[in-house]
């Protein structure tokens, strides 16, 4: 059985809060733990008194450093000192869920190659009840980058820690997002056990409580970001944003590549705001008239025939040379019309877009290319909002049911969790506005034209996951999507088992969601009674009260 | 007042800028553009706040669903006797994690259909 090193730097915390952590170690049901408590000469006697006083257990050593070093000092005493296979990380004022250990162990020996385990987590209130749990997805690297949605509870193999040289000088405050962003970058396997293992406590003045608290550790964690982006051989730039702890990566389009617009369309129009419009021509317009890009965009536009002279020749004064039409004489399946423009284009890149679109984000193209250099990037996605300024897309959701993550909520909300105001990865996107690198296109097959109306971006999505790499959906990139609020494409029956014949396991794993949350839906509810909110107490003359 | 045209019908300054928009000049069309773009984006706002007020109402959904089911949980766990208590739990544990398993091992033999 593997032994876990529990590790807790200390520094003047509530005494009764240091009182609660070390109870929390001793109290595991599972013993296979040392716990390595290092006193970063705190000064408060209260402090000193505790740790003075804690009834003696072999398994904890506690280490009292002769000045005060921070955090990333402490901490790397500690590490120096673990001597277990794994290193956990506890603060100070933090509380282990009791089964804590006995969890991380049995997720170690099941998956024996995993280097890097993380937890769900919730706060803990002044009042010492657990509220507002962190469902968090299974590994989520562009997440991780975009900001720390793992923070607690971490392990990581030691050797790994002192390989990598444990927590770096210079990034306190965000020292463990940085290790994160490290450690994920080599680790063979990187385990979510999703269960609250750990409760963080919420002090006034704490990171828990309001990042934006720690001004020096939104820099650090800033830097930290742009360093793993060096690492990783990533051209781009970080920045802060309103949303602390989030992180703004614009990556550099290397090269002046072609993105070949696929747009299929029937010419069809429409009255938008009030106004009617040729779909087609505002779809074209709209990223015309985004001078910011570096791509050179070419604009496949697949269409039924016989195609309305005045849209033809409205593409033709707007596109010019860079219109390349592709009739298509056959019923309507998006997925053949797609693939005819495919087969046309010769851009490194097709974007495969809806023609009731309009460009919203300046750049769009550029921050999805830029996502999708990366090798191991199949699928890029972007947000799509109704006419309304409603969301309409902020990724797949495949949770015992296909739909779009937050559907109808505001656009410009960042979401629970800021996963709206992020990029990350995402178990499928829509192809009403999708870039996909042409060499991955063509290597998963391009898209399947037996599913003419629906899910046949479901089926690219996982066909691309199949093959190892990741989707990832930006809210950087941003439409207007002019489709129906009710389904324009009612689902056949016989839809959704071709489906399932072909992917019986996909609808119910979204490794993005959190078995935590209700299934069924795709709005980060929780399951009943999980929510975290705090039962009534039962007072002795049978009132309630609630928490 | 604003004096009539001959018919009665219409205010005449209302005659006068209505031709001034539909005259051949180029500028006329540009004031018609204009025109039109604004009524545009007057429209989109306007929808952008119903939008504003329908994003909100989605939110709170999700809020008094939460609120409904814990409501409900929390109320029946606390009618429940010790025993039913465990069973809640047992059921619990088959839907969420035995039964999934269950069937995923089902159709892997053929057993079950998908879905």
């Amino acid at each position: 059985m593997p032994r876990l090193s529990i590790i807790t730097p200390v520094f003047d915390p509530v005494p009764d809060h240091l009182v609660a952590c070390l109870a929390s170690v001793d109290q595991q049901t599972s013993g296979d733990w040392e716990h390595v408590v290092v006193d970063d000469a705190s000064t408060d006697p209260q402090i000193v008194g505790v740790l003075d006083s804690w009834p003696p257990d072999p398994r904890r050593t506690v280490h009292r450093r002769a000045d005060n070093g921070g955090i990333v000092a402490a901490s790397n005493d500690a590490v120096e000192r673990a001597t277990g296979e794994f290193v956990v990380m506890l603060d100070h004022d933090d509380v282990l869920a009791p089964e804590a250990v006995q969890r991380l162990v049995e997720a170690v020996v099941s998956t024996p190659q995993a280097d890097v385990l993380y937890s769900d987590h919730d706060l803990l209130r002044s009042d010492d009840r657990a509220v507002s749990p962190v469902y968090k997805p299974d590994f989520s690297p562009e997440r991780l980058l975009n900001h720390n949605y793992i923070t607690h509870l971490v392990a990581i193999r030691r050797d790994l820690v002192v390989r990598l040289g444990a927590f770096r000088a210079g990034f306190d405050g965000a020292q463990d997002h940085d290790l994160l962003l490290r450690a994920t970058e080599v680790a063979r396997t990187v385990q979510h056990l999703p269960e609250v293992l750990l409760h963080w406590r919420q002090s006034p003045a704490s990171v828990a409580a309001d990042i934006a608290n720690k001004p020096d550790a939104l820099d650090a964690g800033r830097r930290a970001v742009a360093d793993a982006l060096r690492r990783r051989g990533i051209e781009g730039t970080v920045d802060e944003t309103e949303l602390a702890g989030v992180y703004r990566i614009r990556r550099e389009v290397l090269g002046a590549p072609t993105v070949s617009v696929v747009i299929p369309t029937r010419g069809s129009r429409g009255r938008v705001w009030g106004c009617e419009r040729i779909f087609v021509h505002h779809a074209v317009a709209s990223l015309l008239a985004d001078r910011s890009s570096r791509c050179r965009l070419e604009f496949v536009v697949v269409a039924d025939q016989p195609l309305d002279g005045v849209v033809e020749r409205g593409l033709r004064m707007l596109a010019g040379e860079r219109l390349v039409l592709v009739p298509f004489d056959q019923p309507f399946n998006f997925p053949a019309k797609v693939d005819a423009g495919a087969r046309a284009a010769t851009g490194d890149y097709l974007l495969i877009l809806n023609d009731d679109t309009e460009l919203i984000e300046p750049a769009s193209i550029d921050e999805m290319v830029g996502i999708a250099q990366e090798p191991d990037v199949g699928l890029v996605g972007a947000k799509l909002l109704y006419g309304d300024g409603t969301l309409q897309h902020g990724g797949h959701v495949y949770n015992h049911t296909i739909d779009h993550a937050l559907r109808g909520w505001d656009g410009a909300h960042p979401g629970p969790q800021h996963l709206l105001a992020i990029a990350r990865e995402c178990a499928g996107v829509t192809a009403a506005a999708a870039l996909v690198r042409r060499d991955v296109y063509d290597e998963v097959g391009g898209m399947d034209p037996s599913l003419p109306v629906n899910y046949n971006d479901v089926d690219l999505s996982l066909r691309v996951r199949r093959s190892g790499r990741r989707i990832v959906w930006t809210p950087h990139a941003c439409w207007y999507h002019f489709e129906s609020r009710s389904a324009p494409h009612p689902i056949e029956p016989w839809e959704v088992e071709q489906l399932l014949e072909r992917w019986p396991d996909a609808l119910g794993g979204d490794p993005y969601y959190n078995p935590n949350l209700a299934p069924g839906r795709t709005d980060w509810l929780e399951r009943p009674g999980r929510s975290g909110a705090p039962p009534f107490v039962l007072l002795a003359d049978g009132s309630k009260v609630w928490g | 007042m604003d004096p009539l045209t001959d018919d009665g019908r219409v205010p005449r300054s209302e005659l006068d800028r209505l031709r001034a928009l539909l005259g051949p000049s180029e500028r006329s069309y540009e004031t018609l553009r204009a025109d039109v773009d604004k009524a545009e984006t007057l429209a989109r706002d306007a929808q952008h706040e119903l939008g504003r007020q329908r994003g909100e109402m989605a939110e709170l959904r999700v809020q008094l669903a939460r609120a409904r089911q814990d409501q409900d949980t929390f109320q029946r766990r606390r009618e429940m006797s010790a025993g039913a208590y465990l069973v809640d739990l047992a059921r619990e544990g088959w839907i969420e994690v035995l039964r999934p398993r269950a069937g995923r091992v089902a159709r892997a033999v053929g057993l079950r259909r998908p879905g």
